[in-house]
């Protein structure tokens, strides 16, 4: 299992195929996980200081309209 | 003997007696063995939930770990089917039936049909239904109406252990396709279970309590919410009848309408969305069959017709409980023309 996270992880096998090829500098691909990192540790937060959700929005974001 | 184990258990040690008398019983599925690479050890996954655990070395070659590709290995137990085995193929989560819902509906369901009665697909998909383990709106759906839907197809909700097994046998000696539908918050619950292989027909519901007063129809887990219900009932003098349908395809009606027809009232409880769900067809069963006996108008208990909230705040209100129940069959019985 360690072996095939190390050699298939698509993600590792993505950076490696572009930054080989020359599409993207690592460095790019590196504020791209920064700034995801950065976005879920905020929703995260967000989150979890937010009011418990109420009956109300048992409805909410189904439709555009109903 | 019977001894108390888990539903997990059960279905469990329904798979290894039917192994054990059928060598034309496999099961396959992602993880079943073990994981890819995995030797399957005894230690091993046996599926997400660990239902299929110690199988693999049991019957070795008969339990095989699949490709994340229902499309595939569905494709491949019903073909399986067709050709000789008795493929129990699990899908990990109902919701994923989207994937291989052509092999399901317009192979499988329709082989016995489209070939003039000569093909036999005996393919049991077991597959995890329901919220309440805070899984989110893509893993807790409750989806067996739309495979009710199809002719063709066997619809299979077991409520307990003792019905876990004995559902699980016959769906695996039955030659049509059955979709089997294990509510995955039921997995730990615990109850009594012959250890002796037993089956428990299709189509005959099980009268879980009797009553005079009013009759619920609940549905898979929801049979242990309407057995709440009625015991808080009973203490202020309504006496409910429960029955369990156990399968919404075939159908028991007789036993539904033979009891409406005692009570004159009827609540129907399933945790599924309420538009063109068991609770509709139930209570037009009953309005059309029954409606001289009827006392006051049907209830219906579902969830509302929204996806599963993953805050659990708001999946407890999702789910039908006891006092929604008990609200309904107040309500039935305090209706006045």
């Amino acid at each position: 299992m360690a072996r095939a996270r190390e050699s298939l992880d698509c993600l590792k096998r993505f950076r490696e195929h572009v930054t080989a090829a020359g599409f993207l500098e690592p460095s790019a691909l590196d504020a791209i996980n920064i700034e995801v990192a950065d976005l879920i540790q905020a929703a995260v937060a967000d989150a979890k200081q937010a009011p418990v959700p109420t009956a109300a929005d048992l409805s909410t974001d189904v439709y555009v309209s109903y | 003997m019977a001894r108390t184990i888990s539903y997990r258990e059960a279905i469990n040690e329904a798979l290894a007696q039917e192994m054990e008398r059928d060598p034309s019983v496999v099961v396959m599925g992602e993880d079943n063995a073990g994981g890819a690479g995995s030797p399957g050890d005894d230690d091993a996954w046996g599926g997400v939930l660990g239902v299929t655990k110690g199988l693999y070395h049991k019957f070795p070659g008969r339990v095989l770990d699949t490709p994340i590709s229902g499309s595939a290995f569905i494709g491949a137990a019903v073909g399986a089917a067709t050709a000789g085995l008795r493929p129990v193929a699990e899908l990990m989560f109902i919701d994923f039936m989207g994937v291989c819902f052509d092999q399901i509906y317009n192979q499988a369901a329709k082989f016995r049909y489209m070939f003039g009665g000569k093909a036999v697909t005996p393919v049991v998909i077991r597959t995890m239904y329901g919220a309440g383990l805070n899984a989110a709106a893509q893993h807790s759906q409750c989806l067996y109406p739309i495979f009710t839907h199809i002719p063709g197809l066997k619809v299979v909700l077991p409520s307990s252990p003792y019905e876990a097994k004995g559902l699980l046998i016959q769906s695996i000696r039955d030659d049509d396709p059955v979709i089997f539908c294990e509510h995955k918050a039921l997995y730990d619950t615990t109850g009594e279970v012959p250890e002796d292989s037993y089956t428990i027909p299709f189509g005959e519901a099980n009268v879980v309590r009797d009553g005079d007063d009013v009759t619920i129809v609940a549905l898979g887990r929801m049979v242990s919410v309407a057995e709440q219900a009625a015991a808080g009932l009973a203490r202020q003098g309504v006496e409910a009848e429960i029955i369990d349908p156990r399968t919404t395809s075939p159908l028991d009606a007789d036993t539904i309408l033979e009891s409406v027809e005692n009570t004159g009232r009827l609540v129907v409880v399933d945790q599924a969305t309420p538009r063109c769900g068991m609770a509709c067809d139930i209570s037009a069963l009953v309005a059309q069959e029954a409606f001289g006996a009827l006392r006051a108008p049907i209830e219906m208990v579902t969830a509302p017709h929204t996806p599963v909230p993953f805050a659990q705040s708001l999946e407890a209100l999702y789910i039908p409980d006891a006092q929604k129940v008990a609200n309904a069959v107040k309500k039935t019985m305090d209706w006045k023309k």
